[in-house]
């Protein structure tokens, strides 16, 4: 059966391919014939597909948080509609500084009337109607980054980078720097996301320099993130897609 | 837009059960894989044409065997064949709203051994047989396979039944066939092309006949005419394609692609102001000529007011149909919709799936939508 993540954005998309990859065995394949969904990169989205035995699984990066509705609604709810193609879905989204309440209902905004029975970081059973007037089932999770604070994917990652002792003064001393430098850089920095991307730029560029012109891809399969305990908490459900 | 069947319940008919098709259109493509049904649906709905003569579903029964019409399966076989083996009644019988009326259809009845006089039967043999029976044949009267029933047919809730009765040695030849059909309805099958006699129904009308030649002239630019013409040594008519070089020519000197579209053209006319059922419609004809043909095939179809039912495996001829319509930039009109079934047998029934063209294309575009599943 086929699977699907939806994340926000393309990095997200790189990790999440890398993490599974290496915890779970999903790798890149072709998309499956009939279910070719397309991303239009021009608007930031991104999809690819992956395989683990008879199993496939397509990750998306919607193009930003504010568009799952819309990447849903124009180019998943019919496949799932017409064809069951999904038997299981997972959103991926940053926890910003939302309440865990708002998400949900964003969420299910966003996702209904498919996904209506959604608890975060718990696989939900959902049902709904195909076209063929029949009930179909999905099963739904949704993992907010981080799960129980403030934040985005950039907080789990430095929080992962932090794990090595050394590499955690490397991530304090980023993060001060930004608080330093972000007077003077208001223009730049102007949110909160803004910050934390600035503080995972400053720790990447100090750990690995050579890779600072490099795409955001080779940036993150950089990384050993499948020995991250922060990471494997965050993603324990995940792993079961 | 021709739409006179809008909705059809196929109650039990052959291995479907339960399967209600709803917002019917002017072109309704079925799609599907073998075995889905798609030939089955068009076979239920042909009872529609002349639902009060039981010689109408007998010759339904027998049109899968029409190719081995002399050695092939008895008719009362073809006949039993119609009712669904996995239910433990015997009963053909589908509803349907055609033209704002509510019809509603039913054959039902058992299958018994009844006593048959042999003179009786032996008048049904051809001679080969009759002979060998002859020869077995020890007793005064013989035991025969028989169905006993009866046929209902209801027009807005006004009923007519009728008994009906065949044995295993029933014919069809010399049955009478009532001429009131219900709704004019022509079915078109994969073969039909191959048997001549493809243009008879156009020749009648000269403009149509014009928009014909200028399709044919997309395989042959130079065929000028239709004619039919009796040949002097046996006096039958056998039908030519003039060619301007070639000067007339007869249609079995032709390809398959130009019979089909003959006998598509031929169908649409025959089926004025009716119902067209074509089985595969892609038989015959090369995918590059898809786009012309069911143009044209679109366009005649509402020029003659007729409403199409067309059964595919291909893919190619399904986005060649959509691509009769200007999804893009037209407005919401949509003259296509594209049916699939699906059998659930653990629940004796048959769901369908009815999505407008323009739905489908859009998928299609979306995500190369394999719409036949």
């Amino acid at each position: 059966m086929n699977k699907l993540i939806l994340c926000e954005g393309k990095t997200d998309a790189i990790l999440l391919s890398y993490y599974l990859e290496k915890t779970c065995g999903w790798t890149h394949r072709n998309a499956p014939k009939g279910l070719d969904i397309r991303a239009d990169e021009t608007r930031g989205e991104s999809a690819y597909w992956y395989r683990r035995e008879s199993e496939s699984l397509l990750i998306c990066g919607v193009g930003g948080k504010d568009n799952f509705g819309s990447f849903f609604r124009e180019k998943i709810q019919s496949a799932i509609i017409d064809t069951n193609a999904f038997s299981k879905v997972a959103i991926v989204t940053d926890h910003d500084d939302h309440a865990e309440k708002s998400i949900i209902d964003s969420v299910q905004a966003s996702l209904g009337p498919i996904i209506t029975q959604i608890e975060n970081g718990k696989w939900m059973p959902n049902s709904y109607e195909n076209s063929y007037k029949q009930e179909s089932f999905v099963d739904f999770l949704l993992v907010i980054i981080p799960s129980d604070k403030e934040g985005a994917l950039e907080t789990l990652l430095l929080e992962a980078i932090s794990e090595n002792g050394e590499d955690e003064a490397i991530v304090k001393r980023s993060i001060s720097y930004v608080d330093e430098i972000r007077p003077l850089a208001a223009k730049y920095l102007s949110k909160n996301r803004l910050k934390l991307k600035a503080c995972l730029g400053v720790t990447w560029a100090i750990q690995y320099p050579e890779k600072l012109f490099s795409f955001i891809d080779d940036q993150i399969r950089s990384v050993r993130w499948e020995e991250s305990q922060v990471l494997a908490q965050c993603f324990e459900q995940l792993k079961n897609i | 837009m021709a739409n006179h069947i809008e909705n059809i319940d196929i109650v039990h008919f052959r291995g479907i059960h339960s399967l209600m098709i709803n917002n019917l259109n002017h072109i309704n493509i079925i799609a599907g894989d073998n075995n889905s049904g798609k030939t089955s649906v068009l076979e239920a709905m042909l009872l529609l044409r002349n639902p009060n003569d039981f010689t109408n579903i007998l010759r339904i029964s027998r049109m899968r065997d029409t190719n081995t019409f002399f050695s092939g399966t008895p008719v009362y076989e073809s006949f039993i064949n119609l009712f669904p083996r996995d239910i433990d009644k015997m009963e053909v019988a589908l509803n349907a709203k055609c033209r704002g009326k509510s019809i509603a259809y039913k054959v039902h009845g058992e299958q018994k051994k009844i006593m048959m006089d042999p003179e009786d039967v032996l008048k049904k043999l051809y001679p080969a047989k009759r002979n060998r029976m002859m020869r077995d044949m020890d007793s005064e009267m013989i035991e025969v396979d028989a169905f006993n029933g009866e046929l209902i047919y209801e027009v807005d809730g006004m009923r007519d039944r009728m008994p009906v009765e065949i044995d295993a040695y029933a014919t069809t030849s010399g049955r009478e066939i009532k001429k009131n059909n219900f709704i004019n309805m022509i079915y078109l099958s994969p073969t039909d092309h191959v048997r001549g006699f493809v243009f008879d129904r156009i020749i009648r009308n000269d403009a149509y006949k014009e928009i014909c030649l200028r399709v044919l002239q997309l395989f042959d630019s130079e065929i000028v005419d239709l004619v039919i013409l009796k040949n002097e040594d046996n006096s039958r008519s056998t039908e030519y394609i003039k060619h301007a070089k070639l000067g007339n020519m007869p249609l079995s000197t032709y390809g398959d692609g130009i019979k089909k579209v003959l006998s598509l053209a031929n169908a649409i006319a025959q089926a004025a102001g009716g119902v067209l059922l074509i089985d595969e419609v892609e038989t015959a004809i090369h995918s590059k000529y898809y786009d012309d043909i069911f143009r044209f095939l679109v366009k005649a179809s509402i020029q003659f007011d007729v409403q199409v039912f067309i059964t595919t495996h291909s893919i190619e001829a399904i986005d060649g149909l959509l691509a009769t319509q200007d999804y893009e930039h037209q407005d919401q009109k949509d003259d296509i919709s594209v049916l699939t079934f699906k059998k659930n047998s653990n629940e004796l029934r048959t769901y369908s799936r009815v999505l407008r063209g323009r739905h489908v294309y859009a998928n299609r575009e979306q995500f190369g939508f394999e719409v036949r599943l």
